[in-house]
């Protein structure tokens, strides 16, 4: 069985903003689903994570962005 | 006035906290599942899963054995983490990862994220068999 999708050169392409809002979606719902006990905490601390996620990610892209400027 | 009795659980369910973790590995998911969490279970399958479909999509590399390198060796590691998936998809054969593109490199992260958050479920099905058994 052959899997035809970077093969054949249809591979799903994201921009880095993109993956990382994904990677951060489900990272973030795994670690409030492990990490806390009951649906209100857990949907509370994914949601700070998910935040926490982008926003020290484009703080960090800024930085890059402006030292290198 | 009586204080509340919690029942015991049947005692086919208390499985063997290695075998638990086991079928954790194996299927993600699956050792939430038969220490009767199906909500967990369903959350975890999707969350490896979507990894997974994510990682394969954007044309990830999956590390196999032999390893040469540490980073070859944490990548096979967490490869590994995916149970099932990880040596269905050597059988596959035909998959050609695609790291000469950006989306690749990504993808390659969303694989080995996806083994390393397995790991995570697995301890956890552990940890809960454990504590029911004791």
């Amino acid at each position: 069985m052959k899997l035809p999708v970077a093969a054949s050169g249809n591979a799903l392409t994201l921009s880095h903003l993109e993956a990382m809002v994904l990677f951060a979606l489900v990272t973030s719902i795994a670690l409030g689903m492990l990490s806390r006990r009951g649906t209100a905490a857990r949907l509370r601390y994914a949601a700070g994570a998910f935040l926490a996620f982008l926003g020290i990610a484009i703080a960090v892209a800024w930085l890059m962005y402006l030292a290198v400027e | 006035m009586s204080e509340p009795v919690s029942l015991p659980e049947p005692s086919a369910w208390r499985l063997p906290p290695f075998l638990v973790a086991l079928a954790g590995w194996l299927v993600p998911g699956l050792g939430h599942l038969l220490l009767r969490r199906p909500g967990r279970a369903c959350i975890y399958l999707l969350c490896v899963g979507s990894m997974i479909g994510l990682g394969l999509a954007l044309g990830g590399h999956i590390f196999r054995l032999p390893a040469r390198g540490v980073f070859e060796w944490l990548g096979v590691t967490a490869n590994a983490g995916t149970g099932a998936f990880y040596f269905l998809s050597g059988m596959w054969g035909g998959w050609v990862s695609d790291v000469s593109r950006t989306a690749g490199d990504y993808g390659t992260r969303f694989l080995a994220a996806a083994g390393v958050l397995n790991l995570l479920f697995v301890l956890d099905a552990h940890e809960i068999a454990s504590r029911r058994q004791r």
